[in-house]
């Protein structure tokens, strides 16, 4: 075995792969290199920090692979999805399904586009490898859909729900935003303030949630998929860093994707807030103190202070976030509940100890705010449906319906005159997106306008075909078909006795 | 099976709308979102869709219809992928103990060290622009394929490197180097330099398979991976013939799914690039209300006017001339070497046992005049 080092050996096996083309132009191979205005000096001396080589990746992964698919058909076979504490959290996996799973798919896509166009090797090394984890993440969830699919509504026309419906607009803007912009900006967008700033807070809370209701394959899911996170949080510092480093004309340039980026993240989470605080019976952690740990201590109070010695302030509007971490997921779940009767996935009524919970996390808000909200449905579930089409926002889309976290009485919403068109946006952070680049965020697809022009057909029926469910699927999950289903069937299974010792 | 209560039956037996055989099946089809993207590019094709059929000038009538013959999702894909992992690593291990370098020839191994590590250049091209594939190919089935041959690709560049390494001890890295310097400037590898250039700035991503997996790939890596072992044999050389019956695998497996795509591709008498849309349900689509207003219209692009098998029988007389030149140009390093091997031989071997008779099972009918 020849005697060179760990470090020496995995860079004779990664690195000078690429020459300098002698019978095509370079920019003919890097058409977009220097699109964005960003200038690259000597990237070879950057290392990819985790030094993975083929041969590591297959390993580990298929580890990881036969672990957690010994765990799903464990899962499967014992009737898992009847043993967690209350169907209603399958409301919520449904939601993360058919927001996030076509997400990760579209990260699949966008990071062979990263690699593809950056000419850095260590860069694309490790872009590469994750443009197969995001795969793995679409096939690992989908899994976990695919059998709750056989006995649960909402997700058997998933493809279209995720192409037509107006909810997964916001996920799928927010990808379709980065696979449109130059390779750099994706680079930003995805690695650093997807991955980076967010991604502990998207897989962690619902991962422990997950686990505290028993749902114990989509705990694996979880768990299994934040080990690969790991890998993309150390490519998106390195990126940063790389970009801040190799020429200061970056750093004004960097700084504004971090705006635009953090903002654009914060606004998808939003209904993750409602996943970590409503959705669970059993909570493990609450938005405000999730977002306090993960964001707050560790990126704007850890990371941010240590970019600014690069000349890098915390993102623009970061205050506001902070500000509205008490409102978060109740005026979250408010919006849900307003168009429950149009969702693949259900709101629910809250019951004494939901009520009890928020309270208590939420001293400041809830009662005062967003508790007599969700008491008007005490007696009809659908009292607070909301009649037409939400007015969204034009940068995030949803609708707009935020309060302003200074006046919580009022609406948030902010509108731009521009090209003789009113744009509304549901914050001050969303509309600043806007302003940056107005010609890009003109052209979003907003699902209302498509009905209004005929797209969905003439009736309320083709609508609904169209979004790849039907009316019985959608509305409250306490008196839903799901939940009397599955009491049936724990009915059946003896999981509805409860044991007395005397 | 046993009697099941109705109560435990499943309300559906197919989680999806649309069938699915299998598990690949389940986790494949339907993956890409075809309608309704948000936005157009900021700086390339800045009137193409982000998933939009004019990347290729070829058209189907599905294009979630494409299945892997073998089925790969990403957990068979990693399991058989760590299995081929452990055995390139045991041949380097079981080499190193017995010390089967040792028992070598010189002439082999001077030859072999100036012949591996140029291509691995050629594999890692191969791998970078089928990222651009897998950015802007429809449907998951073809991308999906595409992700992991990709891949495939990086692995076995590493895996030429690993056996250098293996083989020089401490020189290793000069021993790379040099390589890299062959592959830029050896007038011998400047023919197959300069395809896997221009592989590098082809737009069309099905043209790109063409390009790789038809035309140049099956010459090359019969000469890599099948018909030198035999050679390497004669010399003393186990460890080279191993390591290449373990890419062969990858070679076939890139070679037959490529060739299943381009059969149905061929077979498709699809006309209109817009003809997929009504077998994804959307038949009575009516075109989306920002065509014209905010989107150009997509419609307004002309259709191509050839057939696919047309438009096939151009790439491949475009890109296979010049790939059988350019492996053909390899002579050189043999003859350097004393290595009694004809390239252009082996090229024609492959050509009437492998090329030719999968092109004419897509019915496309073509002689290099030589």
């Amino acid at each position: 075995m020849a005697k060179l080092t760990a470090g020496t050996r995995y860079k004779a096996l990664t690195r000078d792969l690429m020459w300098d083309p002698k019978d095509v132009d370079f920019k003919k191979i890097y058409p977009l290199v220097e699109a964005e205005g960003i200038r690259i000096k000597d990237p070879k001396r950057w290392e990819d920090p985790f030094r993975m080589t083929f041969n590591q990746y297959v390993k580990i992964q298929a580890e990881k692979e036969h672990l957690h698919h010994a765990i799903r058909s464990a899962f499967e076979a014992n009737h898992g999805h009847a043993r967690i504490v209350d169907s209603r959290w399958f409301e919520g996996v449904k939601a993360f399904a058919v927001a996030i799973q076509p997400a990760e798919y579209s990260a699949h896509r966008l990071m062979a586009y990263i690699g593809r166009n950056i000419p850095i090797e260590a860069i694309r090394f490790a872009t590469f490898n994750q443009a197969l984890d995001e795969l793995r993440h679409a096939q690992i969830e989908i899994k976990h859909y695919a059998h709750m699919s056989k006995y649960y509504d909402g997700l058997h026309a998933y493809a279209k729900t995720n192409e037509n419906l107006w909810f997964n607009t916001v996920p799928k803007s927010f990808f379709d935003d980065a696979l449109t912009a130059g390779p750099f900006e994706a680079l930003i967008a995805i690695s650093f303030s997807f991955e980076y700033v967010f991604t502990n807070i998207l897989f962690l809370p619902f991962a422990a949630s997950a686990a505290a209701v028993g749902d114990e394959h989509f705990a694996s899911v979880g768990k299994s998929v934040q080990s690969d996170e790991a890998r993309h949080m150390a490519l998106g510092m390195a990126a940063l860093k790389m970009l801040l480093e190799e020429d200061d004309r970056n750093i004004p340039i960097v700084q504004r994707w971090l705006d635009k980026w953090y903002w654009r993240c914060y606004r998808i989470f939003s209904v993750i807030a409602t996943l970590v605080d409503y959705y669970p019976r059993v909570r493990a952690i609450s938005w405000k103190r999730a977002f306090e740990m993960y964001v707050e201590d560790q990126v704007l109070n850890g990371l941010f202070k240590d970019l600014f010695k690069y000349g890098i302030r915390p993102p623009r509007n970061f205050e506001d976030t902070i500000k509205e971490k008490e409102h978060y997921s109740h005026a979250t779940m408010r919006i849900l509940d307003h168009y429950k009767h149009a969702n693949y996935f259900r709101g629910f009524r809250l019951q004494p100890d939901d009520y009890e919970w928020l309270s208590r996390e939420y001293p400041n808000t809830f009662e005062r705010y967003y508790a007599p909200f969700f008491r008007k449905m005490d007696d009809h579930v659908m009292a607070v449906a909301a009649p037409g089409l939400p007015a969204v926002c034009a940068v995030c889309q949803i609708p707009c319906e935020f309060p302003n976290p200074d006046r919580p009485e009022q609406m948030w919403t902010q509108y731009v005159e521009y090209n003789g068109k009113t744009h509304m946006f549901c914050s001050p952070g969303c509309r600043d997106i806007f302003l940056e680049e107005p010609e890009k965020y003109i052209q979003w697809w907003w699902p209302a306008e498509s009905y209004l022009s005929g797209e969905f057909g003439p009736t309320l029926e083709d609508m609904f075909e169209y979004f790849g469910f039907t009316p019985e699927e959608a509305n409250e999950h306490y008196s839903s078909r799901d939940y009397h289903r599955w009491i049936r069937y724990r009915e059946e299974l003896g999981l509805d006795k409860t044991f007395q010792v005397v | 099976m046993a009697f099941q209560p109705k109560t435990l039956e499943p309300v559906r037996q197919q989680p999806w709308d649309w069938p699915t055989k299998n598990e690949y099946e389940e986790v494949t089809v339907r993956e890409q979102p075809y309608l309704h993207g948000h936005y157009r590019h900021k700086y390339y094709k800045t009137d193409y869709d982000i998933y939009d059929p004019r990347y290729t000038r070829i058209r189907v009538k599905d294009w979630d219809a494409f299945r892997d013959p073998k089925r790969l999702w990403y957990e068979t894909y990693t399991m058989s992928r760590k299995r081929m992992a452990e055995e390139v690593e045991g041949i380097f291990d079981r080499a190193h103990k017995l010390g089967l370098y040792g028992r070598v020839a010189e002439v082999w191994k001077n030859f072999s060290m100036d012949f591996y590590t140029p291509l691995r250049h050629y594999e890692y091209a191969g791998a970078v622009q089928l990222q651009h594939v897998v950015r802007y190919a429809m449907g998951c089935p073809i991308e999906q394929a595409a992700t992991y041959t990709a891949f495939d690709k990086q692995g076995r560049a590493q895996w030429l490197s690993t056996w250098a390494l293996e083989v020089v001890g401490d020189e290793g890295l000069a021993v790379l180097q040099r390589g890299k310097d062959l592959w830029v400037n050896d007038g011998a590898y400047a023919k197959l330099r300069r395809y896997m250039e221009h592989v590098l700035t082809t737009e069309d991503w099905a043209e790109v398979l063409v390009a790789l997996h038809v035309a140049i790939e099956p010459l090359i890596d019969r000469v890599l991976y099948e018909e030198l072992n035999q050679v390497a044999l004669g010399y003393g050389d186990v460890v080279i013939p191993e390591m290449a019956l373990i890419c062969a695998e990858q070679v076939a497996w890139q070679e037959q799914w490529t060739e299943a795509l381009f059969k149905m591709v061929a077979g498709d008498p699809t006309l209109s690039r817009w003809e997929y849309l009504k077998a994804l349900g959307y038949e009575r689509w009516p075109g989306d209300y920002r065509w014209g207003k905010t989107l150009t219209d997509p419609r307004t692009t002309p259709e191509e006017e050839k057939t696919n098998r047309e438009i096939l029988e151009e790439w491949v007389h475009r890109w296979l001339p010049p790939a059988v030149e350019a492996v053909v140009s390899l002579q050189p390093v043999f003859d350097r070497h004393g290595i009694a091997f004809s390239v252009e031989q082996s090229v024609e071997r492959t050509l009437q046992r492998v090329v030719y008779p999968r092109l004419q099972g897509m019915g496309i009918l073509f002689q290099l005049t030589s």
